[in-house]
């Protein structure tokens, strides 16, 4: 392999890069199974009738009951907010050059991040908390 | 001047914009860049939207009635695609930043084969996929959805 995944990780910049290409490997399975649950319900409801309606309220309330599916969902929402904003990083640091847009593009993508990953985390969570089980 | 490598780079939206003279691959790196943006605005509107579940039941069914129209239809197809692309080609460009389907390293004798040669295999096979998936959503979307 000729890239610095394993040995002599020093910079930080390619440790981002190496964590960005985990995110994007783990995404492609995460990702892959809740977009296939919610977007091919047709196709998958035949398999399994539970994957027909995967919107219904009583299907919402089934998964927010449980803590494995939350916890999946704080997971993905992770994974998918720093590699979707690594990347337009990526690319606002190409358009802007600098050492002070470096520092406001990277602050932007923080706070951005971290807005979104509280509000979804925080609903997940409390959906969790507060869904009836009956 | 202008022909200098570290100028060149600098281009920004003209080489964003022109395939990068890579041919297809070129092409596909502007489409990846898209349909992550695509993606994002998406992960960020979802996160809002799903957040309604908190205000129970009624909530949750006045917004979904809302994307029952087939303009919003058409939009979460749209997104749909962009993920299926985007991951598959991810994929691809995983394996070659891996080193994997990038062939074995060669003397440049004439008539030199370019690496982006040997790539392209992989590139036709996660492309067909692609395309499967993308039909597949349709698919769904046009006969088998509510
Ligand atoms: C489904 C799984 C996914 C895979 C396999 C994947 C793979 C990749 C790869 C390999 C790159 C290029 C990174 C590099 O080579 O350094 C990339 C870039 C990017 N991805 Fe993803 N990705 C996935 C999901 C997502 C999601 C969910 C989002 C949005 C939240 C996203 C947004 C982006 C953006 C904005 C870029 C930057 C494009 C660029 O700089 O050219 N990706 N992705």
């Amino acid at each position: 392999m000729h890239c610095g995944w394993a040995g002599n990780v020093t910079d930080n910049k390619i440790k981002y890069w190496a964590l960005n290409v985990f995110c994007a490997l783990v995404l492609a399975v995460l990702l892959g199974a809740h977009m296939g649950l919610m977007h091919l319900p047709g196709l998958l409801g035949q398999i399994n009738p539970a994957w027909k309606d995967p919107l219904a309220w009583a299907h919402v309330s089934e998964r927010g009951r449980s803590a494995a599916i939350t916890g999946g969902y704080v997971l993905l929402l992770g994974l998918a907010l720093f590699h979707g904003l690594y990347g337009v990083h990526t690319m606002f640091t190409e358009f802007f050059s600098g050492e002070r847009a470096a520092r406001r593009i990277a602050a932007g993508c923080w706070i951005a991040g971290i807005a979104l990953f509280v509000i979804g985390a925080f609903s997940s969570v409390i959906f969790h908390i507060s869904v009836p089980r009956t | 001047m202008n022909d200098h490598p570290a100028v060149e780079q600098r281009l920004g939206l003209v080489r964003w914009l022109t395939g990068h003279r890579h041919g297809i691959e070129g092409y596909l790196y502007i489409c990846h860049r898209i349909s992550g943006i695509v993606l994002l605005l998406f992960l960020s509107l979802h996160v809002l939207v799903t957040s309604s579940r908190l205000f129970g039941e009624e909530t949750w069914q006045t917004l979904m009635s809302l994307t029952h129209s087939p303009a919003l239809k058409f939009l979460e197809y749209l997104v749909f695609v962009a993920f299926a692309f985007h991951a598959t080609n991810g994929v691809r460009l995983i394996l070659i930043e891996l080193g994997f389907a990038v062939g074995k390293a060669e003397h440049p004798v004439y008539p030199y084969r370019g690496s982006l040669h040997k790539q392209r295999p992989l590139m036709i096979v996660l492309m067909v996929v692609a395309a499967v998936l993308i039909v597949l959503g349709g698919f769904d979307a046009l006969r088998l959805g509510r």
